[in-house]
């Protein structure tokens, strides 16, 4: 960070040219990085209002390293209508710190609003502004606001097959570090260059994109991935890498193909379902069983429709019998309903001879649904939990369970 | 270097500002400047005052109570240092606070020079550029175009 910002430095004292500087203006004579610091601090509508204070914040201001764009939508659209000239509004702001921006580099660019492939044009310059500016940390979440649905051929799409083909910046691709995608289409072939390219990547995150993304098979190709988030990319049919930096796994979605090869530091995993309504856990269970022993911390996020509650009963036989997940510490569950459900569930209970939990901890259970099936799991996961000391803020009948079987084993 | 175990005194290092004020400090004090550490590092006696060239002895003086309390770390919790901080640095005067901004700096003190950073940075939240340049004293150089300019090319961020 500071060559970058010394060389800054450099380029805004050629700009600031013979301006004065009162007397007891002392902070404006701080040195360049501790002024940078505090500008990066702020907010991005903060640190816009210092632009106008003189020549030396303007002169800050079009150094920022970090251009961090995002507005809430309930606090200023109050009315929905107000979308398109809103995206507007906001897509005029992007384009004119990114065009007034003088840094040689900048470490993260996020930009954060409802936006579709009809600004396609204005993001393309985002992005690539970011990676002419050897961008560390690049995220473009376009999550439709207001909880709307969008169809995927609206979302705007990665430009890196078709519109980025400039080698300058590819080569400039190499600096970063993480990459995060919300609503953004990507194809399995550029998820693949993405990761052939950006040697440093370390962190990856792609949320429902894709029209074409089926794949991504890099079994030969050691990647510097410590954490890999795909969330509800419904065509995703298979991931084949090789990630022995890997530290933590999320997907959600229907089951995949799962080849995680070398991943022997792997001790996080998140589980879900997303929309998918269907039964994921022994497929996941199988698929990861190879590099489940280091596994400390193992969540399961469940939203369930009515046809799946059945498959309650598969999720609790999955987590019971985990393969060899000796190391595991803590276990979470969410669980959450989608649309209006009929919470008339089947009392089906579980008391399968699982393996017992040694290493369990703590144990966390969220959006508990307060029925018989829930007590019955959550019980057997106690008894069977030699170890288990926290169980959150789970329901005082599990404690009771607890008290229960301790006395049974001394008496 | 020559912490052990057994010893619970730990040495003494003396400083001295650049108004030739000299502060006698313990090793594990001064240390959380990676100046000082570097310094420390190549120096044979380490009896003699190590110069803390650009700090005067008044914000030498506060830069040592921030290392102190910092330094026993584990007598207070987060909240509580974390209240002592807050305090720390609210009570220091503009002028202050610049000079301890460039002492953080160039004696390389993370903590401090985050604590202050932090406070500049919340005397700008919620400020008008009018008002931003009232508080730090900042004289308008922009001519009443040049202003407006540069309103009109970035007028999000002066929406409320």
């Amino acid at each position: 960070m500071e060559p970058a910002l010394k060389s800054c430095k450099h380029k805004c004292s050629e700009v600031k040219g013979g301006e004065f500087i009162a007397e007891n203006d002392r902070m404006s004579q701080l040195p360049h990085d501790v002024l940078m610091t505090i500008m990066s601090l702020l907010t991005m509508k903060e640190a816009g209002k210092t632009s106008i204070v003189s020549h030396t914040w303007y002169n800050l201001w079009r150094c920022l390293p970090v251009l961090f764009f995002k507005v809430d939508p309930y606090s200023t659209i109050k009315d929905k209508l107000l979308l398109p000239e809103q995206r507007s509004g906001f897509t005029g702001w992007v384009n004119s710190v990114v065009g007034a921006h003088l840094g040689p580099v900048i470490d993260e660019l996020r930009v954060i609003f409802d936006l579709d492939v009809r600004l396609e044009s204005d993001i393309d310059k985002w992005v690539i502004f970011g990676f002419s500016k050897q961008v560390k940390h690049l995220e473009l979440d376009l999550t439709p606001f207001y909880n709307r649905s969008i169809s995927l051929i609206d979302c705007y799409t990665w430009p890196l097959d078709c519109r980025i083909s400039s080698l300058a910046l590819l080569g400039n691709m190499t600096f970063l570090r993480s990459l995060c995608l919300k609503y953004v289409n990507v194809s399995g072939k550029d998820v693949e260059c993405l990761l052939r390219v950006c040697y440093a990547l370390e962190d990856l995150c792609i949320v429902n994109g894709s029209i074409d993304w089926t794949h991504i098979n890099l079994p030969d190709l050691s990647l510097q991935l410590k954490h890999l988030k795909v969330l509800d990319c419904p065509r995703l049919m298979s991931i084949d890498i090789k990630v022995p930096k890997l530290v933590s796994f999320t997907h959600h979605w229907r089951p995949i193909d799962l080849h995680i090869r070398d991943s022997l530091l792997l001790s996080k995993v998140s589980i879900g379902n997303g929309e998918f309504q269907g039964e994921i856990v022994n497929h996941v269970l199988n698929s990861l069983s190879t590099c489940f022993s280091n596994v400390k911390f193992m969540s399961w996020d469940f939203m369930l429709d009515h046809p799946f509650v059945d498959n309650l009963v598969k999720v609790n036989m999955g987590i019971n019998n985990p393969p060899c997940m000796t190391n595991l510490k803590h276990m979470e569950f969410h669980f959450s309903i989608l649309y209006n459900m009929n919470t008339e569930f089947r009392r089906d209970i579980v008391k399968h001879k699982g393996r017992p939990l040694k290493s369990l901890k703590t144990l966390e259970h969220i959006g508990i649904l307060g029925l018989p099936i829930d007590i019955e799991f959550a019980t057997y996961v106690v008894e069977n939990s030699i170890m288990l000391k926290d169980i959150g803020d789970y329901l005082p009948f599990i404690a009771e369970a607890i008290v229960r079987r301790r006395s049974r084993s001394q008496g | 270097m020559a912490s052990t175990s057994t010893s619970t005194l730990s040495r003494k290092l003396i400083l001295k500002s650049s108004d030739g004020e000299k502060f006698e400090v313990d090793e594990n004090v001064a240390m959380q400047s990676q100046t000082i550490k570097h310094m420390i590092e190549d120096l044979d006696d380490i009896n003699s005052p190590i110069p803390v060239s650009i700090v005067t002895g008044t914000i030498l003086s506060k830069v040592i109570e921030y290392c102190k309390k910092h330094a026993t770390e584990d007598s207070d919790s987060d909240e509580q240092l974390k209240q002592w901080d807050k305090e720390y640095a609210n009570n220091m005067d503009l002028n202050t606070l610049y000079y301890l901004l460039l002492a953080a700096n160039y004696m390389e003190i993370k903590g401090l020079l985050e604590l202050i950073t932090q406070c500049v940075a919340d005397m700008i939240k919620g400020k008008s550029p009018e008002e931003i340049r009232a508080h730090f004293n900042i004289k308008n150089d922009f001519t009443p175009q040049e202003e407006a300019n540069i309103r009109n090319e970035n007028p999000w961020a002066f929406e409320n």
